[in-house]
């Protein structure tokens, strides 16, 4: 471009050599929050950095490539980089196929798979909470990071609870023939017995909470039990835990409420890390510390400000998603 | 290339073989239009890998072969890319508006994810695993570690590995 000033791109296109980008690499994983590196490591970085121009550039460079991460909202860039594997995605495509053609508990078995909850029909995000309306006039109130998908035919109201957890008001079926109302969980199969109750989703276990009527709980491994009102019951794909006394504060996060009750500062803490965005950790010193009272879950940075004025804690944010609660 | 040698071999590629290329590509995309871009997409690749270097051009001895191994690569591509911005778009939607970006930023947040999705798509799947916890789930080394039953060693090369394929991708 004859005239124009020609502006010499700074090791922004250049190739990095290998080598250094290696080094580099290196540094920026032994550097990362997520090693927890100390002063020395620091210290051993800078050294590296300063002992060549190459490595102070490739450092820079290594550096604009970490602040794309800085910028971009947390569950867009889990949802979109965490997607499944296409190669994998074929193949639950190519699992559907043959699952439709087989019984309708394949179906289910499809929707397990961890793609189902990024594309359910009703999803809430981390901190959300919100309540809708089914065609058949229940109504499902969603915890925060809840995904669940509606098979209603002829035969069945099924709601497929992919992860989280619900409050559901059943209605009555206004069918001839009315059909059953069931949740499946990961674990296995909840039928409403004209109810309100409460499931919940976890990595680990299903549960369900009765307020209203009662349910049949059957785990996938054929185990089966009636809860009914005020009883609630953790259970296993291998099977069913022990029938309790319902926690009569089990739904308040309905309204907006967390609600402790001489719990472990640690379970409090996980409690609370569901309504956050990024993680929440609890210091093993403060964690059988115990607290009460009823936390607001719209603000959870005020309810951590709360714990540390009501208790001999400390909230220490080591970047805006990680957070860590240590003795004061 | 017999066409005649004082044309520009990239150009005579192009005019001999375009057409046979677009037909290639319709077929395995099912849409036309789709496969005219990526045909000229295919056609991008090669005028900058060849910059330069138009003996080596001239001398492609079996030029449809070649141009099915560019054409598939810019395929991959597509699939990726389209595969990234539908997860993307699922994501927005479930998002509560108050959270969401504003929309004039979607587009620059689309193309970041893009750069990135890129650049990690040849890792094996543990080091990308690995890399997106310690990046977007804020978990250490350790925790990652036991949520995926593998040693902090290894979870210290992957994220090692990660971060080289992404300062030096072609190395």
């Amino acid at each position: 471009m004859p005239g124009a000033a020609r502006v010499t791109p700074i090791a922004q296109d250049e190739p990095l050599d290998p080598r250094d980008a290696r080094e580099a690499a290196y540094w920026l994983m032994r550097l990362h929050p997520a090693a927890e590196p100390d002063d020395a490591d620091h210290r051993a970085c800078m050294a590296w950095r300063a002992s060549h121009t190459q490595h102070e550039l490739a450092w820079q460079r290594a550096q604009r490539f970490n602040e794309k991460f800085a910028v971009m909202p947390l569950e867009l860039g889990k949802a979109a980089l965490g997607r499944p594997a296409q190669r994998q995605r074929r193949q639950a495509v190519k699992t559907l196929v043959l699952l439709l053609t087989a019984t309708p508990a394949g179906l289910l078995a499809y929707q397990q798979l961890p793609v189902a909850a990024w594309r359910a029909q009703y999803r809430t995000a981390t901190g959300e909470r919100r309540s809708v309306q089914l065609a058949d006039g229940s109504r499902v109130h969603m915890n925060t990071g809840t995904a669940f998908d509606i098979v209603a035919d002829d035969a069945q109201r099924l709601v497929l609870l992919h992860e989280g957890e619900l409050v559901i008001q059943t209605a009555l079926d206004a069918r001839a023939m009315p059909r059953p109302f069931r949740v499946k969980t990961a674990d296995g199969f909840i039928r409403a017995i004209g109810t309100r109750f409460c499931v919940r989703c976890s990595q680990a276990w299903s549960e369900v909470a009765v307020f209203d009527g009662a349910v049949e709980v059957a785990a996938r491994d054929g185990a089966a039990r009636i809860v009914a009102a005020n009883e609630q019951l953790r259970f296993l794909s291998e099977g069913l835990g022990n029938t309790e006394a319902l926690d009569g504060h089990r739904a308040d996060w309905v309204d907006g409420i967390l609600h402790a009750d001489n719990q472990t500062l640690a379970a409090f803490a996980a409690e609370l890390a569901r309504h956050r965005r990024g993680w929440l950790r609890c210091d093993p010193a403060v964690a059988n510390l115990r607290i009460s009272g009823s936390f607001q879950l719209d603000n959870t940075d005020r309810v951590l400000r709360a714990l540390a004025a009501t208790l001999p804690v400390n909230i220490r944010f080591h970047t805006r998603y990680l957070a860590t609660i240590v003795p004061a | 290339m017999r066409v005649s040698s004082s044309t520009d071999p990239i150009t005579a590629l192009y005019s001999e073989h375009n057409g046979w290329l677009h037909g290639w590509l319709r077929k395995k995309l099912g849409c036309t239009h789709n496969a005219a871009d990526l045909a000229q997409d295919t056609f991008i690749r090669i005028v900058t890998a060849f910059k330069g270097k138009d003996d080596a051009a001239a001398q492609l001895r079996e030029p449809r072969a070649y141009l099915t191994t560019v054409a598939t690569r810019v395929l991959s591509n597509h699939y990726r890319r389209q595969s990234l911005e539908q997860a993307y778009a699922d994501a927005l939607r479930q998002m509560p508006e108050a959270a969401a970006p504003a929309p004039e930023h979607r587009l620059i947040i689309l193309e970041t994810l893009n750069e990135i999705d890129a650049l990690l798509d040849a890792l094996p799947h543990k080091a990308r695993t690995v890399f997106l916890a310690a990046q977007l789930d804020g978990l250490t080394y350790n925790e990652i570690a036991l949520e995926y039953g593998i040693a902090a060693r290894s979870v210290r090369r992957y994220m090692a590995l990660a971060y080289e394929r992404c300062l030096a991708p072609h190395a």
